[in-house]
């Protein structure tokens, strides 16, 4: 059977009732047109996907204590300690977001701005100064790390370099989407209150679903957090779940949809192999994310994500850092003009067409 | 001319409205754009739509007027004393306006992509210019990679390494002429389909094209 480990959900043809149903799971509380494979297996979609071994769910572990700046640490060993068994540079997506920012930081905090010149390449543009402009003019302008301009290299993963991009600290932080319209629907300050089946309906009522429609999704979210492995407490957590466990391998592959033109692009060998690195891909960063629920927000809605910006700013000496708004420097890589519309698990692109990738067992049959 | 007409004649020197052949049908001139874009959008226009011989109009030629469109019919013309000028004298029947409608929109929607086309390659340049009005240093700066004079200089300013200078000006150089020329490569893509346009429709698909690959999907 043929499955897949992303998609865009709009090329899959809405030929039958359930795939309508399916499909509103995205235009409220995701993406539209995004990807969104569960990793609990509590929701079964209605096309055939996986989610491959190395990006499944680590088991829960009260007892996890690293930190947060432990796990970015340990991250960056694990990614100097493939490079010294393989020789080869490592290419830092870098836009100067938070994210790709804090991934900088940890490597020059880790073998100084010295040998970053020898070890790191940074694939950035000139936007991404004006992203993260202390960055540039203390760090990156000073040091001799070699700059690759994203405007002229293609995202290729192969194995003359080990990429690193700063992908997958939004599933540790953030709901499954910042713009969706949860935000609309409700203050800060309610979403962190317990969640219940009847304040999903209403919500999804309020996203003009019919009444069916809605306790539908209602108690799929239901099943969801009632089968997680630690509390899911608020509807904020609810919906941080559904992103951290439903978003992860599509937001792991989603790159590759948008960013690699032909099949050619993809070295199948070097993706498994260990030669893109999401830096945040590790089973520590997400034992982490589970345990930790302070870390996330201060309970308004702009705070999100304020602990890793913190650590920037720590790193960059640099307060005003923490009221930077953010403006996407790398946009240029992340939209392409022909994006493909799925990959399967063989590492091809397909259209994910109704009649190819129908799964009739699934949980949005009502 | 009163001070208003002339400053806005010297602000846009070409006068609104089209031109139009009735011997062939044909648009000589159109120009319902906005001043900064007017001249280059009216130089891909008339590769799209210039397909008569007669490429000279001037002011003084018979021209029958009908709101901001004039006809002129060129088979009437002959060019005598340094101009135009014409055997007949002519009026637009309805039946000459009414072939001029689907024209007219042609052109119109055109120019609009043209224009799009041109804006969006100035709005993307636009973060590279830099100094009074819009001074151009790429020259110099290509020039100073290949001084190590100048580059001294420039890392004395900057407080960097010579080898340091050098790098960052590679990297800027490097990416303003792979975006400009990425953006040249798509404007001749897109010059071109507008040129093999025959309909509105097919026009407004290749505007919307240009609208996605430029803005919606970041460009390249």
């Amino acid at each position: 059977m043929n499955t897949l480990y992303a998609y865009h959900s709009s090329a899959v043809e809405s030929k039958s009732p359930d795939i309508v149903l399916w499909k509103k799971l995205y235009s409220t509380l995701i993406t539209v047109n995004s990807s969104y494979i569960d990793r609990t297996n509590t929701i079964q979609l209605p096309i055939n996907v996986e989610v491959p071994e190395f990006l499944a769910l680590p088991k829960f572990d009260p007892l996890f204590n690293k930190s947060y700046e432990e796990c970015c640490q340990s991250r960056v060993k694990d990614i100097l300690t493939f490079q010294e068994s393989t020789d080869k540079p490592i290419q830092i997506m870098y836009s100067g977001g938070i994210d790709s920012s804090l991934v900088l930081a940890s490597f020059i905090n880790n073998i100084g701005l010295d040998n970053c010149a020898k070890r790191i390449q940074l694939v950035m543009s000139n936007l991404s100064k004006e992203e993260n402009p202390t960055m540039w003019e203390k760090f990156i302008r000073r040091s001799n790390i070699p700059l690759i301009n994203s405007f002229d290299q293609r995202f290729q993963v192969n194995r003359n370099a080990i990429l690193v991009t700063g992908e997958l600290n939004d599933q540790l932080f953030h709901l499954a989407a910042s713009t969706a319209p949860i935000n609309h629907w409700a203050s800060m300050s309610q979403l962190l209150e317990p969640w219940s089946v009847s304040k999903l309906v209403d919500y999804f009522v309020w996203a003009k679903l019919e009444t069916a429609e809605a306790e539908h999704l209602a108690n799929l979210l239901k099943n969801l957090a009632t089968h997680a492995e630690f509390e899911i407490y608020s509807l904020w957590d609810l919906f941080w779940y559904l992103n951290f466990t439903g978003r992860w391998a599509s937001c792991y592959f989603q790159n590759f949809l948008t960013l690699t033109r032909n099949n050619n692009d993809i070295d199948k060998e070097a993706v498994t192999g260990g030669y893109l690195r999401h830096f945040f891909d590790t089973k520590e960063f997400q034992l982490w994310a589970m345990v930790n629920k302070e870390h996330k927000h201060k309970g308004t809605p702009d705070s999100t994500k304020w602990y890793p910006r913190q650590l920037v700013a720590d790193f960059l000496n640099d307060s005003g850092y923490l009221g930077k708004s953010k403006h996407g420097s790398l946009y240029h890589l992340i939209r392409g003009n022909n994006a493909h519309h799925g990959l399967d698990s063989n590492f091809n692109f397909v259209d994910p067409t109704y009649d190819k990738f129908y799964n009739p067992v699934n949980s949005f049959k009502t | 001319m009163t001070a208003k007409s002339k400053k806005k004649n010297e602000s846009n020197p070409l006068p609104a409205g089209f031109l139009v052949d009735l011997a062939n049908n044909n648009i000589l001139y159109a120009n319902p754009l906005t001043p900064q874009y007017g001249l280059p959008v009216l130089t891909e226009l008339k590769r799209c739509t210039f397909n008569s011989t007669l490429r000279v109009v001037g002011n003084t030629s018979p021209i029958a007027k009908f709101g901001n469109v004039g006809y002129i019919k060129s088979n009437h013309l002959q060019w005598k004393e340094d101009r135009w000028s014409a055997e007949i004298s002519f009026e637009p029947t309805t039946e000459d306006l009414d072939q001029f409608k689907e024209k007219k929109e042609l052109t119109v929607r055109r120019a609009g992509a043209i224009r799009s086309v041109l804006f969006f390659g100035f709005l993307i340049l636009g973060e590279y210019a830099v100094g009074y009005g819009n001074i151009d240093y790429e020259a110099s700066i290509g020039y100073a990679l290949d001084d190590n004079v100048l580059l001294g200089d420039y890392a004395g300013v900057h407080n960097l390494t010579v080898d340091q200078a050098r790098r960052e000006l590679e990297f800027d150089y490097r990416e303003r002429q792979v975006k400009k020329f990425k953006i040249y490569a798509y404007q001749q893509k897109f010059f071109k389909d507008l040129r093999e346009a025959a309909t509105v429709a097919e026009v407004n698909k290749i505007k919307e094209d240009i609208q996605k690959h430029f803005w919606k999907n970041g460009f390249i």
